[in-house]
């Protein structure tokens, strides 16, 4: 995974979780239910990790340049 | 061979500062968890503010592996339908029950009766022989807060004590041969 | 952010600390809820009053009560459980204070919040100084609220006054 993929990755995972957790409370505070709010963090956390831990294509779209190794003259 | 061991050795290539200053972290890491340990002993007033929960005997509402958070106000007064913890001479595990009766007189001595929730008897098998109260010196603390399952941790290290050894040994070479 | 064990090891951690904030809110939030709990609580009737041995010379009485109350806006959603208890309470000359459940009930669902029970009794009012007879009892109807996560707090209410006899109930 590349730096902008990292950057990406950090922000999605922490708006996910972040933005579950108040929605989560939000619904659990109406429903008066706390299985709501555990649930809404815990399912973000998961999507989180579906999105954020395999190394995706969407996360490697600015690779390094990585320099040619020198070859050393006998 | 030599060259096998230094390929295996976790501190190798680190120079010698380096392994001292991680080893002054590690004290750091230990000393500030010893504070504020000290510290919640002495605004809890409790000897053990922090308790796992052994047993299954105050169902619902307390179950195996939670934590309990005690306070213990001297001047506070002993009341029944309070949760405490205490703990009987003789016997090491301290029992987490409710009070049951309670009998004060104008001096401050208490007899006291406990009960689990979950069981149909009250305490008096658990005491001693010929004991049949419980006295204020016998509890270490009374249940404040609580958290769910955050102390099944201790429980498992409690069952299977090889393996609290084993964490330790791993977390302390861990902590001691990062390279940051 | 290099290796997925890294970045497993942060996300589970934030989700960790995202959980432990909404707890918090969650205990926070609990002073907004209403706590006002009216209770009827009478004395039904006095079957046994006695005295015995019990490692020593005991009275004992059965104290048997009427409860009536609704418990439904008591739960909310860090509500775990209520455990409920009666307490005879009375003074005698060698203690000044003696407090006796002389019954308890959890109470898990709010469906079961709306509370009807006669002629309920559990345990025995068991005096270890002799002092029952001509005593006057108060009884009170106490609450303890578990919480999912927080503090365990414990509630008063209602009242019921009655004098015992002066002379035993033989049966």
């Amino acid at each position: 995974m590349d730096f902008q993929g990292q950057k990406l990755a950090e922000r999605i995972y922490q708006y996910l979780i972040i933005i579950c957790g108040i929605i989560g409370w939000i619904i659990g505070f109406i429903k008066q239910d706390f299985t709501y709010t555990f649930y809404f963090v815990a399912g973000g956390t998961g999507l989180a990790c579906l999105l954020c831990l395999p190394d995706w294509p969407y996360l490697n779209r600015n690779p390094l340049n990585w320099q040619k190794p020198e070859v050393k003259d006998k | 061979m030599n060259d096998l061991v230094s390929k295996l050795n976790p501190f190798n290539g680190i120079p010698k500062y380096q392994v001292a200053q991680q080893i002054v972290n590690l004290g750091l890491i230990v000393s500030t968890a010893l504070m504020i340990w000290k510290f919640l002993i002495i605004f809890s007033g409790s000897e053990s503010p922090i308790v796992v929960v052994l047993s299954g005997s105050m169902r619902p509402a307390f179950d195996r592996g939670d934590l309990l958070y005690l306070d213990y106000d001297e001047k506070s007064p002993l009341r029944s339908g309070e949760i405490v913890v205490f703990k009987i001479e003789g016997k090491e595990i301290p029992i987490v029950h409710r009070v049951l009766n309670v009998h004060e007189n104008a001096a401050g001595d208490y007899l006291i009766l406990t009960k689990g929730d979950n069981n149909t008897v009250d305490d008096r098998s658990l005491y001693n022989k010929d004991q049949r109260w419980l006295t204020r010196d016998h509890i270490i603390g009374r249940v404040g807060g609580y958290l769910p399952y955050v102390g099944m941790i201790t429980i498992v290290m409690h069952d299977y004590p090889n393996l609290k050894i084993l964490m330790i040994v791993v977390l302390t070479l861990i902590v001691l041969s990062t390279r940051e | 952010m290099y290796s997925v064990t890294q970045r497993a090891n942060v996300i589970l951690c934030f989700g960790g600390i995202v959980l432990a904030g909404v707890l918090l809110l969650n205990i926070l939030s609990r002073p907004f809820f209403p706590n006002e709990v009216t209770v009827d609580l009478k004395l039904s009737s006095l079957p046994r009053f006695n005295q015995n041995t019990f490692k020593g010379p005991v009275e004992y009485a059965q104290l048997v009560v009427d409860i009536q109350t609704d418990l439904t806006h008591l739960f909310n959603w860090n509500t775990k459980m209520l455990f409920l208890y009666i307490t005879a309470e009375y003074q005698t000359d060698e203690y000044q204070t003696n407090e006796i459940v002389i019954w308890d009930y959890i109470l898990k669902e709010k469906s079961d919040a709306v509370i009807n029970k006669k002629q309920q009794w559990e345990y025995f009012v068991i005096d270890p100084a002799m002092s029952l007879r001509n005593n006057t009892v108060n009884l009170r109807f106490n609450y303890n609220i578990i919480p999912i996560s927080g503090l365990v707090t414990k509630h008063k209410v209602g009242s019921h006054t009655f004098k015992l006899p002066s002379n035993y109930i033989k049966a």
